[in-house]
């Protein structure tokens, strides 16, 4: 009596993810670049807010000193031609030797974190960030992963 | 049987709804992996060697005299005073990120005190090294054997007689890139 296995279930089932599949197709991150904040030198052991811009620019308002060169993150963003895709990103950690510092408060190349897809439904992504380094903070190379969210609008 | 298949495909749109739902919310919905990294370097810290210690020293009764000291140590002086004891140098080192350069700059003068009396500690030009670098490199040139403190010492006439002490600060920055 209950024939929810039946054929016209699941052709509505059919019938209706198709639609969908069709006018939503995955978004996709590539990686061109990841954000890395390179070397940064502490004049002292007190800690401080670095900041990272998406024209690969880093500044502090305490004592580091920055060497080598920093690169933003530069990612190509897949999806529909034309649509409207938001990005949002979730603070991480990042992880090495010494107690794990914050990676927060994202900046894109984005107005409102919103890119139209090009024909070939793609948009290139300039990540920017601020690290928190912690006072007394190990020595070391420090990685982590961030998750971006992505979605039609 | 038309009652029946009537039925079963009532059922079938309860049963979809809720599931069409969350799957368009799941389909909507992308993430992606941004990789992040960072590379700290080590902290600066000075570390006191010895002191700078210009000795006994019996001051001129009628003029003022400076007392000069060497980078070797070495006392020497501009008036009468008489130099009971041969001085030291004061050294220090600085640690941090190997291989980096920094830039040292100190106070241009330092005061002794012995209760109420003072006297002016000046250090000599370049007080950094026998050759005056103001700068140094991390484990190549900044330790103790290579970060000297030497200069002036202004006795006054008739300087009142006590040990004399006082602090004297080095800063130390890393150069740029």
């Amino acid at each position: 009596m209950l024939n929810l296995y039946g054929y016209r279930a699941w052709l509505l089932l059919l019938l209706t993810a198709m639609p969908l599949s069709l006018w939503a197709i995955d978004i996709t991150l590539t990686q061109n670049s990841s954000v890395n904040f390179a070397q940064i030198l502490p004049n002292t052991q007190a800690g401080g807010t670095i900041n990272l811009t998406t024209s690969s620019q880093r500044s502090s308002a305490a004592a580091y000193v920055f060497s080598n060169t920093a690169t933003v993150g530069n990612y190509t963003v897949h999806g529909d031609a034309n649509a409207l895709v938001e990005v949002s990103f979730e603070n991480s950690t990042l992880t090495g030797p010494g107690n794990a510092m914050s990676v927060q408060s994202f900046t894109t190349n984005w107005s409102n974190n919103q890119c139209t897809l090009n024909a070939s439904g793609e948009c290139t992504l300039l990540i920017g960030a601020n690290l928190i380094v912690n006072a007394n903070q190990v020595a070391g190379t420090y990685t982590g992963n961030v998750t971006a969210t992505l979605n039609y609008v | 049987m038309t009652n029946n298949s009537g039925r079963t495909f009532l059922m079938g749109q309860f049963f979809l709804f809720p599931f069409l739902l969350s799957l368009a919310g799941s389909v909507l919905a992308y993430t992606g992996t941004v990789t992040v990294s960072a590379d700290i370097g080590s902290a600066l810290s000075i570390s006191q060697g010895t002191a700078v210690d210009f000795g006994v020293i019996v001051p001129d009764t009628s003029t003022t005299t400076t007392i000069t000291m060497a980078a070797s140590g070495a006392l020497g002086q501009t008036g009468t005073a008489v130099i009971e004891s041969a001085g030291t140098v004061g050294t220090f080192s600085i640690t941090g990120t190997t291989g980096k350069v920094v830039a040292i700059s100190y106070a241009s003068s330092a005061t002794l005190s012995s209760g109420a009396n003072t006297m002016t500690f000046t250090p000599a030009d370049g007080l950094v090294g026998a050759t005056g670098q103001a700068s140094c490199t991390i484990d190549t040139n900044c330790g103790t054997s290579d970060l000297k403190i030497y200069g002036n010492l202004a006795v006054g006439a008739g300087q009142a007689t006590g040990a004399y002490s006082g602090t004297f600060t080095i800063t130390a920055v890393y150069n740029d890139a």
